[in-house]
């Protein structure tokens, strides 16, 4: 049994969450403690999961998992590399702590516990997707799990079914669905061009004749730009997330903000990297553009942050500013840069998390939604709003914090390849994420407002979040693990 | 909708509607169709039920919870006969070598285990139309 376990463990990871998504509604009108330990305990063995086949790659190297017994170009195959296990992580850390935030109010939240089991349906099938696309070494089955992952995104926003919601997923769904076309398209012409899908045999066959074929590949590295481009919210492209992400339910904001964007981002890493070839897609000038896109999502998502007064908007329009970021590290293009990138995509996720969950909860306390009405909580609520703070401090890149190590590499990266302007960026944006997050510390901490009704949340909603903000301090302090994958994952996508 | 003619016709046509849909799942791996179609035809049939003799009716021959236990099922179901394949020793999703009769090819069983994935995939398609269907005639 151990054995088949150890063999199997890819797969097991996703078919337990795909098992234990179709299983909630089954549960969920008549026994909804089922649901809350089914959810927890497919998160956990995906926790564990993720661990052991890191332990797994970082000690007998990557190896690949063929499905149905049919080899490739033919048969799928799921990649277990270091890029891939890296991302598992993440997701199973930051969902993990999310799940168990969002088990006791939930039902209350979207009105019965009929509809909180869809709601941990559509959790499961989120996480299992974001999983799918990290292993998946084909393209068309990366667009299989795009797919997924797009659409539960979607219903997630819309969960609670208030108006704002509603429109807030409406407006996504036509942006998501738009970019899924795109890249759709790109993988047609990736086909037209190789005869294969098959990340491995595409790029092989690219290198052999793609001087044969310049403008279709630009024309499809250009729609995997635009497309992932649209569903990870880089800047022209982000009019979507601000809505769909402050109007859902608070899980489902952390959850959006903290990983799914992360995961459009992994999947435009293998497209690039691994289907295209570092090479040729540097040639036809896409390097160029992310970095150009990423300074600009990065400077004005922070000024856009700057100038909003509630707090889960705000929120949300930093999430684009810090996606800027990882376009901007994957555009350098050196190892440091991009183990710096992949670095920050596991530090602001759970940065981003601990301030959605924070913000969720001081919403819900105090009933205020506006960012000047939040004087005097601070007193009030003094574990959610230390952790606000330690999260606040991290995006500003303090040194002991975890964002402090991805934007240090980024900046090496930046000074190794003399690119200076990519270096004064990422100092000025960090100015600007103290500029939009740090008055709001203020206003909590050093100003005095009617607060007498307000007290702490509850253990089951503190415990998860304090336990992500530990994870911030843990990960700034002894960043060496999940440096060894990121730059393992770095050496792998620019060498082999 | 309370056209005699419409309601005999109907209930005549229904059973083959349904056989119909049976016979492209189980056929799909012989000939073109497959479950996505089949489950849609045998959606079709209890849709056809549902607007001529009324959501009501409907419901006592395809409840509602009905339909959402197997819409779950069906995934699972698909998802149960790939462990097969890892519970003998091989990969996720293996067909000859999950021990299944391969059969003849040509004839009616001779696909392994494709039928009994295509059966997982026609049920979730099946339901899952019913549910779209009844969802959108629900609201006003």
């Amino acid at each position: 049994m151990a054995a088949i376990i150890s063999s199997n463990t890819p797969i097991l990871i996703v078919l337990v969450l795909l098992f234990s998504a179709y299983l909630l509604p089954i549960f969920s009108k008549k026994r909804y403690k089922i649901v809350k330990w089914l959810t927890v305990v497919s998160e956990s063995v995906l926790v564990i999961g993720g661990i052991y086949l890191a332990w797994k790659v970082l000690t007998t190297g990557q190896f690949n998992y063929i499905l149905g017994g049919w080899e490739p170009p033919w048969g799928l195959e799921l990649t277990i590399d270091p890029l891939s296990v890296f991302f598992i992580i993440t997701v199973g850390l930051i969902s993990l702590p999310i799940a168990i935030y969002s088990l006791p109010n939930m039902a209350c939240q979207v009105h019965g516990e009929r509809r909180a089991g869809w709601f941990f349906t559509l959790f499961l099938l989120h996480i299992a997707g974001l999983c799918g696309m990290a292993f998946s070494r084909d393209l068309f089955n990366l667009y299989v799990f795009i797919e997924v992952t797009t659409i539960s995104a979607v219903a997630l926003v819309a969960a609670d079914n208030s108006a704002a919601s509603i429109e807030a997923a409406f407006k996504y769904l036509i942006m998501a669905t738009l970019g899924s076309g795109f890249i759709l398209a790109g993988i047609g012409i990736m086909y037209i061009i190789t005869g294969n899908l098959n990340m491995i045999f595409v790029r092989r066959e690219l290198a052999l004749v793609w001087t044969d074929y310049p403008h279709a590949l630009w024309i499809a590295c250009s729609f995997f730009l635009v497309g992932f481009g649209i569903k990870s919210a880089v800047f022209p492209l982000h009019s979507w997330l601000p809505d769909a992400h402050s109007a859902a339910v608070t899980p489902a904001s952390a959850l959006l903000s903290g990983l799914a964007v992360k995961g459009f981002i992994i999947g435009l890493i293998k497209v690039l990297y691994i289907a295209i070839g570092v090479d040729i897609f540097t040639a036809l000038g896409i390097s160029t553009l992310l970095r150009i896109l990423g300074m600009i999502s990065l400077i004005a998502g922070s000024i856009f942050a700057l100038s909003q007064h509630q707090l889960k908007r705000r929120l949300a329009f930093s999430t684009i500013a810090q996606l800027g970021y990882v376009f901007l590290g994957l555009g350098i293009g050196n190892e440091a840069a991009i183990s710096g990138a992949l670095f920050h995509i596991i530090s602001h996720g759970l940065i981003k998390s601990v301030l959605f969950l924070a913000a969720g909860s001081i919403i819900s306390q105090s009933g205020e939604t506006e960012i000047s009405q939040l004087a005097g909580i601070g007193k009030k609520m003094p574990y959610t709003m230390g952790a606000f703070t330690a999260a606040s401090l991290a995006m500003i890149g303090i040194p002991l914090f975890s964002g402090f190590v991805g934007k240090w590499n980024m900046i090496l990266g930046s000074l190794e390849s003399a690119n200076w302007l990519a270096a004064i960026v990422i100092i000025v944006g960090s100015l600007l994420a103290a500029g939009y997050l740090l008055p709001i510390v203020r206003t909590a901490y050093f100003e005095t407002g009617n607060t007498a009704n307000i007290k702490e949340v509850s253990r089951s909603q503190l415990i998860p979040v304090l336990v992500l903000a530990a994870f911030i301090i843990i990960f700034g302090c002894f960043p060496s693990y999940i440096l060894e994958l990121t730059r393992q994952a770095a050496t792998m996508l620019l060498f082999n | 909708m309370l056209d005699f003619v419409l309601k005999s016709v109907v209930t005549v046509l229904i059973p083959f509607i349904q056989m119909f849909g049976l016979y492209v799942i189980f056929h799909g791996a012989l000939s073109p169709g497959g479950s996505f179609a089949g489950g849609m035809i045998l959606g079709l049939g209890f849709i056809a039920l549902n607007v001529v003799f009324g959501l009501e009716k409907g419901q006592e021959k395809f409840s509602d919870e009905m339909a959402g236990f197997l819409v779950s099922l069906g995934p699972i179901w698909y998802g149960s006969i790939g462990l097969v394949g890892i519970l003998r020793g091989a990969n996720f999703l293996v067909n000859k070598d999950s021990g299944l009769p391969m059969g003849e090819p040509g004839t009616l069983i001779s696909g392994g285990m494709i039928s009994l994935i295509t059966l997982g995939i026609g049920i979730k398609v099946a339901s899952t139309i019913v549910t779209l269907f009844n969802a959108l005639t629900e609201e006003e």
